[in-house]
This record gives C-alpha cells, sequence and structure tokens, in this order.
C-alpha cells in the first residue's frame, strides 16, 4: 500500500488550481500540525458563530488551514503517512464541530450523518489505501452562502 | 490531559455551544459524564498490562492502554448514538456529542494516538510535548475552565 493514499480525481480540478498558485504562496517552515490546530480552533469557533456569515468565513478560514498544512509539507520536504493521518482525523473532527453548530436545521443534519459516514470512509481507507472521502466543508460552504444570500 | 481536565473543558465547550441554561442539571452532569467517559477505555489495558505499567509507570505509555473508542472509531460511534439521541432528546444529543468530541480531539492534539485502529495501528503524535508542557497544559486547562464555570454557574440564580 502507498504511504500517503491517492486522493480521487474528482478532487483533481481544484487541486490542480492550489497547486498552480502553491510556488506563489508563502509557506513558513514550521510544524504543518500548527495549521492543523489552527483551523481545528477554526471549527470549535463556528459553534458560537452566531450568524451563516461569520460562519462561512470561519470555515472558509479553516478550508485554508487545511491546504497550508499540507502546502507545508510538501514545500519543506515533510510528506509523511503520519502527517496524512494527522490531516485527515483533524478534517473530521473539523467536520463534527463545524456541522454539529448547525445540527438544529434539516440540512444540518443530513451534513452530521454524512460527517459519520466520511470517518467510517477514514477508516476504511487505511485499510484500502483509497481516499474516498466526501468534500463536506466545501459543500457546506455552499448552503452558508445560499444562507447569507437567502 | 487528566480526566479532571477533560470533564472540566469539555463540558463547559459542550454546554455553552448547545446553549444549555445552567439551571439544567442533567445536561450539565451528561456533559460532564461524556466528557470523562472515554477514559473510562484505560480501565482494562492497564488491569490486563499492569506488570508492565508497574515496571515502565504511565508516562509516555498510556496511549498503548486505551481501545479504538479512544480513537476515530469512537467518534463515529459517538455521531451514530447523536443521530440515534436526536430522536429522543435533540439537546442532549448534542451536549452529549459535544463533550464526547472535544475529549478525542484534545487528546489527539497533545498526547499520541492510534487514530485509525483498528485498521491502522499508526501511532501519530501532533506536536512533540515533554512531560512538563504537559503538565502545564493540564494546569491551564483546568484553572482557565474553572474561572469560565464561575459565571457560566452564576447563572442559576
Amino acid at each position: 500500500m502507498d504511504s500517503v493514499p491517492a486522493r480521487p480525481r474528482i478532487a483533481g480540478g481544484y487541486r490542480a488550481v492550489l497547486a498552480w498558485l502553491e510556488p506563489w504562496i508563502p509557506v513558513p517552515d514550521v510544524n504543518p500540525s500548527w495549521w492543523s490546530l489552527l483551523g481545528l480552533a477554526g471549527s470549535v469557533a463556528c459553534l458560537y458563530a452566531a450568524t451563516p456569515g461569520l460562519k462561512l468565513a470561519l470555515v472558509f478560514g479553516v478550508l485554508l488551514t487545511d491546504w497550508w498544512d499540507g502546502a507545508t509539507a510538501r514545500r519543506h520536504g515533510t510528506v509523511t503517512r503520519e502527517g496524512y493521518i494527522v490531516d485527515v482525523v483533524i478534517d473530521r473532527f473539523s467536520e463534527a464541530f463545524i456541522f454539529l453548530a448547525d445540527v438544529g436545521h434539516p440540512l444540518g443534519r443530513v451534513f452530521f450523518a454524512l460527517f459519520v459516514f466520511n470517518t467510517a470512509a477514514t477508516i476504511w481507507g487505511a485499510r484500502t489505501g483509497k481516499h474516498r472521502i466526501l468534500p463536506l466543508r466545501a459543500a457546506w460552504m455552499v448552503v452558508l452562502a445560499w444562507w447569507v444570500v437567502g | 490531559m487528566t480526566t479532571v481536565a477533560h470533564a472540566l473543558s469539555a463540558a463547559l465547550i459542550a454546554v455553552t455551544a448547545m446553549k444549555v441554561p445552567p439551571s439544567e442539571t442533567r445536561y450539565l452532569v451528561a456533559a460532564l459524564a461524556a466528557g470523562a467517559i472515554a477514559d473510562a477505555d484505560h480501565v482494562y489495558p492497564v488491569l490486563r498490562d499492569w506488570r508492565f505499567y508497574r515496571q515502565h509507570g504511565f508516562r509516555g505509555n498510556l496511549h498503548a492502554a486505551r481501545t479504538p473508542v479512544h480513537e476515530l472509531a469512537g467518534l463515529t460511534g459517538a455521531g451514530i448514538v447523536a443521530c440515534l439521541l436526536w430522536w429522543v432528546d435533540p439537546l442532549m444529543a448534542g451536549v452529549v456529542f459535544a463533550a464526547f468530541a472535544v475529549h478525542l480531539a484534545q487528546d489527539f492534539v497533545t498526547g499520541h494516538s492510534l487514530p485509525l485502529n483498528p485498521a491502522d495501528r499508526t501511532v501519530v503524535r501532533m506536536f512533540d510535548l515533554s512531560f512538563g508542557q504537559k503538565v502545564a497544559i493540564d494546569g491551564a486547562v483546568i484553572a482557565i475552565s474553572i474561572a469560565l464555570w464561575i459565571p457560566y454557574l452564576r447563572g442559576r440564580g
């Protein structure tokens, strides 16, 4: 099994854009886990955010930190299987807190149920070596944007 | 982190995030219990491997004395329980899940974990914290939690 499972083809589009931008963005040589921790804090902050607009900004920031930790590892040559595991586990915790914040809404409950599916898929992916995880937070940003506009 | 630090901090986050009124004692008790309960899974492995722990101590070894309940599998299970509990008591579901999830997240950030156990037994740690740093974090979490519980509970009237 490859040490870091390959991403599915569906993620190729936006990842290609990010890969193109990556050389122009400053990436300090720090432990990538600091970005993960910042993203986790932003996810917990969603529990206290009162408006969809604020939640949208927080989730956007969380996704930025999610990209930044990987970018840091790539730029400074520290890509490891342990780093991949930290990344996917923090992503699941992040989803838990982001969707828990809106679990009073039917859509929030649907996304929460999908997060449970994602955690199971993450564990299954470790066994099979296939990264098959739904991009729930990106989809949730569309919902939040819809609430902001509506 | 110690169980006391987990219970105080995770329960506080759960009840404030879920907007539980401080007069709702059963939700507060449930939050404290859910914030601490994950540590119960240390009991059996510690008893089973008691000779090892008597010889080597708990420091730096306790990550081996935990079950998948403490890992992503536990988060999955808690999510399923929450989804079922929502049909009975939505507020309780949110409080219990939040406290349990915060506990697991705290342990993942501050210690050694086997997060994909039982599918993969790779040990990971986000930060290379010394014992002294862990003790300092634990003390700070307890102190800050108590300082924040006091104004919250004053709202009981």
